[in-house]
């Protein structure tokens, strides 16, 4: 929690520098799209660092199984979540990210592809999935929509291109965090109450297996960590210089901006505070909770905001502490309409606080799961406060369009039509 | 671009923001134009829900004093009634629509995590009474408590448990009133805000521009819903991919007279109050708009079997596309071209997210 303040209060004291500096004369569009580009490169690359790291300690679990060898690469997952949640900004609005996001951080998932759950809690059926409970790690003939699939191993081909959104159906998740979430924690059987996944080190034990097919298990937990490494490469070389996304936004600038400023909207708006965070409180279902197997989505959403606030203020703090910085929106904002780039900074401190006090809660004792739990009045507030904050911020960033002169961002790209009229004649 | 299928929320934001160039010489009346809508559609179609609503419940109330299957048929008519009146102002998403989750009450759909069906499940299986106290829904699950709970309690397999009696048939019957009458009280509470002495009313005559901005801003992400998620969501990629299942009001077989209810209703509310005003500008314009609508329904009614069954017969789903197609076009018509003409611009629409 401690780490969490300093932050903050870090952020806090530059935001205070910079006002007081006049806008800087560098501050032009390609100054703050290249420090856009850089921020995300170096995102990535942590987020491949802090995944590497899991790969050696998921290792070091499947080769002895134990309490703290398990504990451990736990640990490494929520560690790699920290420099992924906030590269999420970057998500809408770049194309590039967005077709690939899917393999690297699809969710909700149905995890009953995967392995065993429990069906009383989980059920046995879905109307939307015929692969509800298919658990390819204990059976190596899957029949996905008629045509036979052959899983007898268990290889970067079978769960990129066979399982992953099987039958068109996106909750068939086989690849990305959440896969090897589900497979170091297993099924969060505390429903609201406290408590997260509870899966045994056993099940990765070849001697002594628990839970069935162990030996099939570690393939898929190394396999689906292996593809994890191989996508946030392939992102860490489009953010490098010369690479793909890097040069849809920086070979034209103003369509940088609105990159910037779509992925800021969409994040805060349609998918934080609405996917993520208000449906699971409208529902008071621990199912809709982003890391619902390790209870980690107090983290998962503060680092969000976090790179929502990164993207403003052109201000990354890397995993071991290094900062990325230069030209931002908040400086051109500045340079135009100074109140409005004060009004957006307090609206980015206002949600950092909020997300602050659900992360404190949940260190406290009282995981996310909970606070959106049915009857829990002041958890229920807690998380509504950081969706009202989100909301909130969100009326400032569709402002910035305005003042930056951008006046055609679209938030969807593929239905504009050029000749409606010829539909109807 | 994967299709996408999950929930999205926040039913639309409302920006629209005014642009300076492009906006006719004279600022459109939209004080008047807000007249038009309120009195010619918006206060009658929330009246009828009202009404609707309330016969749902009465004719759920007749049925569960003496159940009887036979006597089913008149709650099934009330409920598509209902659901019609539901669909008739589901392009209405502004004002107290938007206020305590009403949308999401009234109608939790599309859920593609199947939560109706699980928190229902462990609903029967339980028998909890809290829900049934004074404002036991306003706290619960939004999935528990709409018009999809009276859906998956009238009809399929599951419509017999309700006379079959014991424990299970008489838990069935007190939620089915419940629920029922959850909805009718929701419907009521709209209404009233709608009405000359309501808040809601009072809000959109004070500020008219806003009100067009809200209006247009809602019926554009209706017109993308209408499309993506009743449609292209059960369409899929090929007839053996269809997933009928993924189609609005699959059980009651309602799927497409819910679309119809959304067209016939956006078609009265262009004629009536749009067309008027556009024509004196670009009268080529109103005239597009009035043949896209003709052009959208007659395909909507063109399709000759439900919409579960047509996603999965090759001849059928070429009209489903055609259908889509035309969705697509109407949106840009009905949304984004008659906001530029009115010198509106749409912005954040935030049926995005995902």
């Amino acid at each position: 929690m401690r780490k969490l303040f300093g932050l903050a209060l870090v952020s806090g004291a530059c935001a205070v520098l910079a006002i007081a500096t006049p806008a800087r004369a560098d501050a032009d569009a390609a100054g703050v799209v290249n420090a856009y580009a850089d921020i995300a490169h170096a995102g990535y690359e942590d987020s491949l660092i802090t995944a590497r790291r899991l790969q050696d300690a998921i290792k070091a679990l499947v080769s002895g199984p134990g309490v703290e060898t398990m504990a451990a690469a736990r640990r490494a997952w929520v560690a790699a979540r920290v420099p992924y949640q906030q590269t999420e900004a970057y998500r809408f609005g770049n194309p590039i990210v967005d077709e690939w996001e899917g393999r690297v951080n699809a969710w909700p998932l149905d995890e009953g592809l995967i392995d065993y759950v429990k069906t009383d809690i989980y059920g046995d059926s879905s109307d939307s999935n015929t692969l509800y409970t298919a658990n390819v790690i204990a059976n190596p003939n899957l029949s996905i929509g008629g045509k036979k699939i052959d899983a007898t191993s268990i290889t970067k081909r079978l769960l990129a291109s066979e399982l992953h959104e099987a039958g068109g159906v996106e909750a068939n998740v086989a690849t990305g965090y959440h896969a090897i979430e589900f497979l170091l924690w297993g099924q969060d059987l505390h429903r609201t109450g406290p408590g997260a996944g509870e899966r045994p080190h056993t099940d990765f034990a070849v001697r002594g297996c628990t839970g069935g097919n162990c030996a099939r298990r570690v393939a898929y937990l190394m396999v689906a960590t292996e593809l994890l490494i191989d996508d946030l490469e392939e992102m860490v070389a489009a953010w490098a210089p010369g690479g793909a996304a890097r040069g849809a936004v920086a070979g034209n600038p103003d369509k940088g901006l609105v990159a910037m400023i779509t992925g800021m909207g969409s994040l805060s708006y349609g998918e934080l505070a609405g996917e993520r965070m208000k449906l699971g409180l409208m529902l008071h279902d621990p199912e809709e909770e982003h890391d619902c197997f390790s209870d980690n989505t107090h983290h998962s959403h503060y680092y969000n905001a976090q790179g929502i606030r990164n993207v403003y203020l052109g201000r990354y703090r890397r995993v071991d502490g290094r900062v990325v910085s230069g030209p931002s929106l908040s400086d051109l904002v500045r340079a135009r309409n100074a109140p409005l780039d004060g009004e957006m900074k307090s609206k980015l401190d206002a949600t950092m606080a909020a997300m602050t006090g659900i992360v404190t809660a949940a260190e406290d004792g009282e995981s996310y799961d909970q606070m959106i739990a049915n009857g829990n009045v002041a958890g229920n507030a807690r998380v509504q406060a950081a969706i009202d904050a989100l909301t909130t911020q969100t009326r400032s960033i569709e402002k910035l369009v305005k003042a930056l002169g951008l006046s055609s961002v679209r938030f969807e790209g593929s239905d504009s039509l050029d000749n409606p009229q010829k539909v109807f004649q | 671009m994967p299709f996408r299928t999950r929930v999205s929320l926040v039913a639309v934001a409302a920006l629209l923001v005014p642009l300076a160039h492009g906006a006719p010489a004279a600022p459109p009346a939209f004080d008047s134009l807000v007249e038009t809508v309120l009195t010619d559609h918006i206060q009658p179609r929330h009246a009828r829900f009202a009404e609707t609503a309330d016969a749902l419940k009465t004719a759920a109330a007749g049925f569960c004093a003496a159940p009887d299957a036979k006597r089913l048929d008149p709650v099934r008519d009330a409920f598509a009634a209902a659901m019609n009146g539901w669909q008739g102002i589901q392009h209405i998403a502004f004002g107290p629509i938007q206020q305590f989750n009403h949308s999401f009450r009234i109608q939790f759909w599309p859920d593609s995590r199947n939560t109706t069906g699980r928190q229902l499940s462990a609903m029967l299986a339980e028998r909890p009474t809290g829900i049934f106290e004074p404002h036991g829904f306003t706290f619960a699950s939004v999935a528990v408590q709409g018009l999809p709970v009276v859906e998956r309690l009238v009809h399929g397999e599951a419509a017999a448990k309700l006379s079959a009696g014991g424990v299970d048939a008489a838990y069935r019957c007190r939620l089915l009133v419940a629920v029922a009458g959850n909805v009718a009280e929701i419907a009521r509470k709209l209404d009233t805000a709608w009405e000359d002495k309501g808040e809601a009313a009072a809000h959109a005559r004070a500020e008219p521009q806003e009100a067009v901005s809200s209006l247009l801003t809602g019926i554009d992400g209706q017109l993308l819903a209408m499309r993506d998620r009743k449609l292209l969501a059960p369409l899929g990629k090929s007839a053996d991919r269809s997933r009928s299942r993924l189609a609005e009001s699959w059980r009651s077989g309602l799927s497409l007279p819910n679309l119809v209810a959304n067209l016939t209703a956006l078609q009265a509310l262009y004629r009536d109050a749009f067309v008027p005003l556009l024509a004196k500008s670009d009268a080529a314009f109103a005239g597009l708009l009035n043949r896209a609508f003709d052009a959208t329904l007659d395909s909507a009614r063109d399709i000759s079997v439900p919409l579960k069954d047509a996603v999965g017969d090759p001849a059928q789903r070429k009209k489903v596309e055609i259908l889509a197609e035309r969705l697509r076009a109407l949106r840009q018509l009905a949304a984004r071209d008659t906001a530029k003409h009115l010198g509106l611009v749409l912005g954040f629409n935030s049926q995005d997210g995902d």
